[in-house]
């Protein structure tokens, strides 16, 4: 990486973004997080802050990504608004109305695969529309459309057992998209993949959620995903779990590959690297000792 | 394949190689049960008498090879005696009427073994007359032998004592005369060695198999071999049956919901515990002494480890998925039908054989409670006759329909569980498939063409399930 001081303030920004940033700032609010906790008992009986007085607001058709060290409560901040665990404090809005539970409004892809085996690609993406009680013709149709949408269309009928990770991933988006929610919550859904199928999951991603009135919310521990992807990142820090900053992300749209290189892309990298591996902290890390375990000297490497 | 090993530790045998193994876990223990039947000198321990002599032995006693060498060696020694004795002509100081006597008992030596053969009936078999003319005829050839012909031995005894016979005249009564002055030749033991009667040989079981179906049994009344083997399976059809009915659901339900579980699981534990034999009497007393009895017994063995199977199995289902189904809106009663019970059938399919598997076993004990019915009935009945040959008949039927039972319900499950069983199943596929294992080791294979290489089948991952043979 090169040095600091070569690249661009992260803040900077050109025009053009400049202006989609206020153009979002127009939109409504679909999801507000207000004063945010969650404490869990150990089973010694301690209290554990996870997360602590955590506020963001998501604006229509937004794609934020969240991302954090390890153990700073992303996925639970993710669980808590898809309403699979609930706050100790605070309290999430969606739409102005609070959250109580599950529901189809809020479409959750995993980072496991989570299609159901005994359902094809199809039956899996009509689950939703059926829950909602959708008659099973249109929901056909609606199935047909999602699956097109992903690229699937020719292993409609496969069961997933017969699919790669890829392909189940992209089952998974359909059939949360199927039930057109308000927001799609994402939680590490590239993480078990390998790096070529990832960066074809994260383009692809990008050209639906362009295409269709979706906000994303996704959770990700990867720096350049997370830069690739977001309009906003939020970071999260560690102890507890709290907003560390929410970064407006300046690389400008279309996003493509190639911009992995660009200052700006790298500046925002830049930052988010100092955010969650701090400089003081990896300093203060005690070096481990190796002893040598060979004979070959080292003119051989 | 090359370089794998036969005593690999994971990964499984090629059909190649398990084909074969699974034919000899059949064919080794048969072969074992054949080397012991046939074979006389791997065992053998009995001797089934089949000539007496002047034994203690009947026609057709068992007894030990030990004690029966001893009567042999005994009368051998007799026989060598007198021999030794006519050889030295010397003269018997015995007094006459002592020989004569003892001569008869040794003429009549014969008649068990004409009896026996056919030659003569109950009462010619105890006149010596009678005796000495079926002797004469066998030594002429006239008589054919249905049992273990004489040996050499004992046809020399024979001609010596016809001999002497002949030279005497019959008395006016058409009794037979009897020397006085010299004592005849004792028959030897004579018999082949066998196997205690708890082990009959394959193919008396295979007869009694057969026979079981074709042969009406021995009292009036009393029901052929297949009715009872039908109450067996309709007892098991309605004990198991019931238990899945009331078992199954309540499974589900307490492994869906905690409140269930906790408010059902710990009782049925409890009960479960109790071996249910242990209901028999209360059963009897409750159901009176027919079927009902069997019935209960069979479904209270059935029933509990169902409910606490299907619990277990239901809390294992992957939670991720139930989460899912809530993000797409699925309602809870939704969630237990469309969700949970799809998602855990495959796996209560195999608790269901094990149930099953489990049923029989209580069955067997459940058909002595009250009345004696069916298999084990039939089974008691022929261990307290002795025949043992019928009781491994039945036993070998009920081995038959639990395992054809069983491969069926495997069968069933690739049929019902596509997906959990690496896609729908074929049958012509499966049948060729079965068809290349039974040939695929033949040399000729490896002349044939390799099969193209499966196009899209190879994404499909199924379990490693390998309970079918």
């Amino acid at each position: 990486m090169r040095p600091l001081s070569e690249l661009p303030d992260y803040r900077e920004m050109s025009p053009g973004v400049r202006g989609r940033f206020a153009r979002i700032r127009q939109r409504p609010v679909v999801l507000s997080v207000e004063g945010l906790g969650r404490t869990f008992v150990s089973a010694q009986g301690r209290a554990i802050d996870a997360l602590d007085d955590i506020n963001f607001e998501i604006r229509r058709r937004e794609f934020i990504c969240v991302i954090g060290p390890s153990g700073c409560g992303k996925s639970t901040l993710n669980r808590i608004i898809a309403g699979l665990d609930f706050p100790s404090r605070g309290r999430v809005l969606l739409d102005g109305q609070p959250v109580r539970g599950p529901g189809p409004d809020r479409g959750m892809v995993f980072q496991s695969y989570t299609l159901f085996p005994w359902l094809t690609v199809q039956k899996n993406v009509m689950f939703g529309p059926l829950a909602r009680g959708v008659g099973p013709n249109l929901a056909q149709r609606e199935a047909c459309q999602w699956i097109d949408m992903v690229g699937l269309t020719d292993f409609a009928h496969h069961y997933p057992g017969q699919l790669s990770g890829g392909m189940k991933q992209r089952v998974a988006i359909a059939r949360a998209l199927a039930n057109k929610p308000r927001i799609l919550l994402m939680d590490e859904p590239f993480g078990a993949l390998d790096a070529q199928t990832r960066a074809t999951m994260q383009s692809h991603l990008l050209k639906i959620w362009q295409n269709i009135d979706a906000t994303v919310f996704f959770v990700t521990h990867d720096l350049q995903e997370a830069t690739y992807l977001a309009d906003r990142i939020i970071v999260l820090g560690r102890n507890p779990g709290h907003v560390a900053e929410i970064i407006d992300n300046p690389v400008p749209r279309p996003r493509h590959p190639d911009q992995f290189l660009d200052p700006t892309f790298l500046a925002v990298q830049q930052r988010l690297e100092t955010l969650i591996h701090p400089p003081q902290k990896l300093a203060a890390e005690k070096p481990f000792h190796v002893p040598r375990m060979t004979l070959v000297g080292d003119d051989v490497f | 394949m090359a370089g794998s090993s036969w005593f690999t530790v994971t990964g499984g045998l090629s059909a190649k190689r398990s084909t074969p193994l699974i034919v000899a876990s059949f064919v080794l223990p048969m072969a074992i049960w054949c080397l012991v039947s046939y074979v006389p000198f791997i065992w053998h321990p009995l001797v089934n008498v089949q000539v007496s002599g002047g034994s203690i032995y009947r026609i057709g006693d068992r007894p030990e090879k030990a004690d029966f060498r001893r009567e042999r060696e005994e009368a051998l020694a007799g026989n060598a005696a007198i021999r030794q004795r006519l050889a030295a002509g010397e003269p018997l100081d015995e007094r006459s009427s002592r020989v004569k006597r003892a001569n008869k008992a040794v003429v009549k030596q014969f008649g068990p073994y004409a009896e026996a053969n056919g030659w003569l009936d109950a009462r010619a078999a105890l006149d010596e007359q009678a005796i000495y003319t079926a002797m004469t005829a066998y030594l002429a050839g006239e008589l054919e032998p249905t049992m273990a012909r004489l040996s050499a031995e004992n046809v020399a005894v024979v001609e010596y004592n016809a001999g002497v016979l002949a030279e005497l005249q019959a008395d006016d009564a058409g009794r037979l005369a009897l020397p006085g002055d010299r004592y005849l030749l004792s028959l030897v033991p004579q018999g082949r060695p066998e196997n205690p009667v708890f082990l009959p040989p394959p193919h008396e079981v295979g007869l009694a198999f057969y026979d079981a179906f074709v042969t009406p049994p021995r009292r009036e009344g009393e029901p052929w071999l297949h009715e009872r083997l039908g109450e067996s399976v309709v007892t098991i059809a309605q004990g198991f049956g019931l238990a899945c009915l009331i078992g199954l659901p309540l499974g589900l339900i307490c492994g869906a919901f905690p409140f269930f579980a906790k408010l059902t699981e710990p009782v049925v534990n409890f009960v479960s515990y109790i071996p249910p034999p242990a209901f028999g009497a209360l059963l009897i007393a409750v159901f009176g002494i027919a079927g009902g009895p069997k019935i209960a017994m069979v479904f209270i063995a059935a029933v509990l480890p169902l409910v606490l199977m299907v619990a277990k199995t239901t809390r294992l289902m992957e939670p991720a998925l139930l989460e899912a189904a809530q993000t797409l809106g699925a309602s809870r009663p939704r969630l237990v039908m469309r969700v949970i019970v799809p998602g855990v059938l495959p796996n209560v399919w195999n608790d269901l054989r094990i149930v099953l598997a489990l049923s029989w076993t209580i069955l067997i004990i459940a058909e002595l409670t009250g009345t004696k019915s069916g298999i084990s009935g039939y089974m008691q009945q022929q261990g307290r006759y002795r025949n043992f040959d019928n009781v491994f008949a039945a036993m070998v039927m009920i081995g038959i329909i639990g395992f054809t039972v069983d491969q069926l319900l495997v069968l069933a499950r690739r049929v019902l569980f596509p997906w959990a069983y690496g896609g729908p199943l074929n049958l012509t596929q499966a049948i060729s498939t079965a068809w290349g294992r039974v040939t695929g080791w033949a040399p000729l294979a490896a002349d044939r063409p390799a099969p193209p290489p499966p196009a899209r089948r190879e994404l499909s991952r199924s379990p490693a399930d390998a309970t079918a043979v």
